[in-house]
């Protein structure tokens, strides 16, 4: 069975030879792994036998880059969606956001303008050279980009987002909308132009720690009927919609079904989101990725990990419609040693 | 705008109100549907009168035509102080397409002639001839002057041809570069010449097959000489592009680190390997001048017109853009082919081109 194969029948919800393995890792946990010992000529994913490989294109108003200021320590610098962001010089913890481009519904306007779609956003020659040796490899290949609430982070404040989402529902509709259809559009324009995606992998984080950032009802008067859009276009290509939405979002699952996913990503342990359970309740409907606690991965008694590996494949792996992931992305505190003890622990427990 | 100002725009690095399209001055005989198609903002593109004139003081050339069983020959004879060199074309029945069969170089004891040929060539500015022309056209014409191979590629395709080159390639290496060194020599006699003639753009012939030079001897042999004459070029503030019409998706990066201004009959999917969004993306900075696909004039009215509206979508918003024709057109399918594509671009072509077209048709995806 090809990777393409297994992935594509996990998110049928069916069973497979063994569970499909796919993660995330951080830049920093790389830097940290290639001084213990990870070759750096070959990529991690390749190293790992990971089985899935997305590709996108740019959704971003583009605006022009302009560094505003620059010292030993920091760089100040406009964003593509016409943000400014203070950086450390090599980028790498998440940025400070300084201002947004976004501060009323009339900042929306200059920007709805800039969302068109057109050639321009894709980078051709790498999508290509990419996408053909994921095929090679047969890996399953998506389409991934950012949608909906998490996009307009990178937009407004996320206190004025959500202030917004309620007092002006109908325009952060409309605004949620404008950027699906860009989503829409450029995905096609992919799709027509030879690449047959497998499915596709998009981003909304809608939830934290303790639950929702905004109620079910709210999501569903600005969200769910874009979102089902989304989905019903990428069902048109038989492609499974993958959601990452970080945080404790149970709540929001038999909304999410409604609007057509076909997969939940990443089920954070720490916000409460077990696989186990989520399993038993929407696992007729729904396929799930992730759920693999990182705080495990690092716990200095090994019986952790291997408990919370065993104890959750021991679930999903008879039923099917599961896809290993970390509950997050891994962060630089996990070792080499130890990731790769994950990575053998999910070989010794996922096999059917 | 004329058809003419709409391509020197564009080389200019300028934005035209609309793409400009162009066909070679042999791709369109001279009837009714020409002259409709140059009224309707066809720029011809013709590549003589040349701004140079080659001269060799040492060497007696004579060409001799004839015809045999019907076709025509030219047999070219070479007689150096070194030695006698002899080649053999066939004329195609149109007369734009010559055969080589039989080569200049046939012979290991054929290089010393081979070498005093190329090395007593002398090149005299034509200028005013071309600046009379470059007057007389009017403006639906541009004057767009060629410098002939470069050094490898004129060894490969002109002086040896493939089968006889890789013989001496690997048999004879030394004496390969000595010819190599030879044109090398000439080439940047003639590049100041060009660069001071009146010619705003000058093409160096490319003809690159990339599955024959592979990326090695491309980036060692044939980039080194595009960017000198690019740099000559430069410096008298001209632009200089090459002819790629073949698969260039193997050269493409090095392509687009090189200082060429424009990429000349680069010819789109179906034909070759790349799109014209892939060779935007590939050469952003670059003026792409396409040829339009040849399969495609052989398809349907609506599958060339939904070729040309493709191909400029992927070129939107239409900026340091193109189209040509560069190939030659089956004669009952030019005139409505080339009716077609200019139709489809004087419809969706203005710059910039916008989601507009295409929107409705994607709004109607949308469930």
């Amino acid at each position: 069975m090809t990777s393409r194969e297994r992935v594509k029948m996990a998110l049928s919800r069916k069973q497979t030879d063994r569970i499909p393995v796919h993660d995330t890792i951080w830049r920093a946990t790389l830097s940290r792994w290639h001084r213990e010992g990870l070759s750096e000529e070959i990529p991690a994913a390749e190293y790992f036998g990971f089985e899935m490989c997305g590709f996108g294109a740019d959704l971003s108003p583009r605006f022009p880059l302009r560094v505003l200021e620059k010292n030993e320590t920091f760089i100040v610098e406009t964003t593509p969606t016409g943000g400014v962001r203070r950086n450390f010089r090599d980028y790498s913890t998440t940025p400070e956001v300084v201002d947004w481009p976004i501060r009323s519904r009339s900042d929306w306007q200059p920007i709805r303008k800039r969302l068109e779609p057109d050639f321009s956003r894709v980078d051709w020659v790498s999508l290509r050279t990419g996408f053909e040796r994921a095929r090679e490899e047969g890996k399953f290949i998506t389409f991934h980009a950012p949608m909906g609430y998490d996009q307009f982070q990178t937009y407004m404040k996320t206190d004025e987002l959500l202030v917004a989402m309620v007092t002006d529902t109908e325009w952060l509709a409309e605004a949620f909308r404008t950027h699906a259809e860009l989503l829409v559009a450029m995905a096609k324009m992919m799709i027509e132009a030879g690449f047959h995606f497998d499915g596709a992998f998009l981003f909304n984080d809608m939830g934290y720690r303790n639950g929702l950032l905004f109620s079910p009802d709210l999501y569903r008067r600005t969200l769910l009927e874009t979102d089902r859009m989304i989905c019903d276009f990428f069902h048109q290509y038989n492609m499974p919609v993958i959601l990452h939405s970080c945080g404790r979002v149970r709540e929001l699952i038999p909304h999410l079904i409604e609007a057509g996913f076909d997969c939940l990503q990443p089920l954070e342990v720490k916000a409460g989101m077990d696989v186990r359970e989520l399993k038993s309740e929407f696992g007729d409907r729904l396929a799930f990725m992730g759920g693999i606690d990182v705080r495990a991965m690092s716990d200095p008694d090994p019986d952790v990990l291997e408990e919370e590996i065993c104890s959750k494949f021991e679930v999903v792996r008879k039923v099917g419609g599961y896809i290993y992931h970390s509950d997050h992305s891994i962060p630089k505190d996990v070792s080499f040693d130890q990731y790769r003890r994950v990575m053998a622990l999910v070989e010794k427990y996922g096999r059917n | 705008m004329t058809p003419r100002e709409r391509v020197e725009m564009v080389l200019r690095g300028e934005r035209p109100d609309r793409v400009p399209f162009t066909v070679y001055e042999n791709k369109l005989p001279q009837c009714e549907a020409e002259r409709l198609l140059r009224n309707d903002g066809a720029c011809i593109i013709q590549r003589n009168p040349s701004v140079y004139r080659t001269v060799r003081r040492n060497v007696a050339i004579e060409r001799v035509t004839y015809e045999e069983d019907g076709a025509t020959y030219t047999r070219t004879n070479v007689r150096t102080p070194k030695g006698y060199l002899y080649s053999v074309e066939r004329h195609a029945p149109d007369e734009q397409t010559t055969w080589h069969l039989e080569r200049l170089f046939k012979k290991p004891e054929d290089y010393d002639a081979l070498e005093f040929l190329i090395r007593d060539q002398e090149f005299i500015p034509e200028y005013e001839a071309f600046a009379r022309a470059q007057s007389l056209v009017g403006g639906d014409v541009f004057l767009r002057p060629g410098i002939g191979y470069s050094p490898f590629q004129e060894i490969l395709y002109s002086l040896m041809g493939l089968e006889m080159f890789s013989i001496e390639w690997a048999e004879r290496r030394d004496e390969v570069l000595r010819i190599y060194d030879a044109l090398t020599a000439s080439r940047s006699k003639l590049y100041p010449v060009v660069a001071r003639s009146p010619a705003l753009a000058v093409n160096y012939c490319g003809n690159v097959s990339s599955e024959v030079v592979g990326l090695d001897r491309f980036e060692k042999y044939y980039l080194p000489h595009y960017n000198e004459f690019a740099e000559v070029m430069h410096k008298h503030g001209k632009i200089m592009g090459v002819h790629f019409d073949a698969n260039n998706w193997a050269l493409a990066e090095l392509i687009g680190m090189s200082d060429i201004d424009y990429i000349e009959a680069f010819t789109p999917q179906p034909d070759c390997d790349m799109t014209v969004a892939e060779a935007k993306t590939a050469w952003h900075d670059k003026i792409l001048w396409i040829n339009f696909p040849s399969s495609v004039h052989l398809q349907d009215v609506d599958v060339i017109e939904q070729t040309t509206r493709q191909i400029l979508w992927e070129a939107a918003p239409g900026d340091r853009f193109l189209v040509g024709i560069t190939e030659n057109v089956p004669e009952d399918r030019w005139q409505e082919s080339m009716a077609a594509i200019l139709r489809m671009i004087n419809q969706d072509g203005d710059v910039p081109i916008t989601w507009k077209t295409r929107k409705a048709e994607t709004k109607r995806d949308i469930p």
